[in-house]
């Protein structure tokens, strides 16, 4: 009877375990970074993409950048760690000081993200009676290899400007004088 | 004799093997509107729409259920939504991290099921669409 009453406690735990898993909905934690640059190239900053170049380059060196951070209670995070002031900020930072026009091959790995359960879960903790302020490290693992171009970049060709509204409207037509040839149809007045 | 109370579970493990296997195929672009997936990059021309990463953690009860589903598989389905969403066509030089969990682990996880295994998979990859990138039309002042 004593046996049956120690296996109860375990399948109960494990029960609970599997139970709490499957009503689990927020288990996935994505994190997001704005855009890298495109091709054509807007000839803005310094080139970033995850894969191939489109231009002859040559190689400077490899850069890794860890940047570190502190999510507090679930809610908020300080620091550098996060994908887009890595990726965009420090890496293209670094890359102009060692001379290079852009970075290529980047990875990046968010390494601890936290998911919406353990967000709420570090937020539960935090503001409960007698709790005290959670706080975790994150940390973002980013690197590339700094290349120098030795051909030009595809540019991207700028559209033409265009004009507002109130200037695109057609002037005012002065009234026709009898015996005045009338302009042809499509033809821009000056 | 004692030690021979545990070789039938060392023989089950060895026959278990140390390698660990996971497949999974990365749907491709067969029409307009549809997600790919690729661990290489794309042709040009291409606007980058963002960087995108999904980490899935979940655990292994038993020592062979995956409750959470966290496989290569699922995580990929659980990402095709946020593709969408940001209005990329796909996502190119895709990296895929997985806990890999051997028939060993399963094994070793049934016995102490009462200890379930933690397992996490994670992709990584750059968001993107296909087509030159839009551009921003300048209004000049008057």
């Amino acid at each position: 009877m004593k046996t049956m009453h120690i296996t109860r406690i375990p399948v109960a735990l494990v029960a609970l375990v599997v139970a709490s898993l499957l009503v689990c909905g927020g288990c996935n934690a994505i994190v997001r970074g704005g855009p890298l640059s495109s091709v054509p190239h807007d000839n803005h900053g310094v080139f970033l993409t995850t894969g191939d170049p489109p231009a002859k380059y040559k190689t400077l060196g490899f850069v890794q950048i860890r940047g570190y951070g502190v999510a507090i209670a679930g809610l908020t995070e300080v620091g550098d760690a996060q994908l887009n002031g890595t990726i965009r900020g420090t890496l293209a930072t670094e890359a102009t000081k060692m001379g290079g026009t852009g970075v290529i091959h980047i990875e990046f790995e968010d390494e601890n993200p936290q998911n919406d359960a353990e967000k709420a879960q570090d937020a539960y903790n935090s503001f409960r009676r007698n709790g005290s302020i959670q706080t975790k490290d994150r940390y973002v693992t980013v690197t590339g290899e700094v290349v120098q171009f030795t051909t030009p970049l595809p540019i991207q060709q700028p559209l033409p400007a265009a004009v507002p509204p109130a200037a695109a409207a057609p002037p005012p037509v002065a009234p026709a004088t009898p015996g005045a040839p009338s302009p042809p149809q499509g033809t821009v007045l000056h | 004799m004692r030690p021979l109370r545990f070789l039938p579970l060392l023989a089950l493990l060895s026959l278990g093997g140390c390698t660990s296997v996971q497949y999974v195929e990365f749907p491709k672009r067969t029409a307009p509107g549809t997600i790919f997936f690729t661990a290489e990059a794309v042709k040009p021309p291409y606007e980058s729409v963002g960087v995108i990463q999904l980490t899935r953690k979940g655990a292994r009860v038993f020592g062979f259920a995956d409750p959470v589903g966290t496989d290569l598989e699922t995580a990929m389905k659980e990402l095709t939504p946020q593709i969408q969403t940001s209005g990329a066509d796909g996502v190119a030089n895709v990296r895929m991290h997985s806990t890999p969990i051997t028939l060993g682990d399963e094994i070793l996880g049934a016995i102490f099921f009462f200890a379930p295994i933690g397992t996490q998979v994670t992709i990584t990859g750059e968001l993107v669409r296909l087509g030159p990138p839009r551009q921003q039309v300048q209004v000049v002042p008057q």
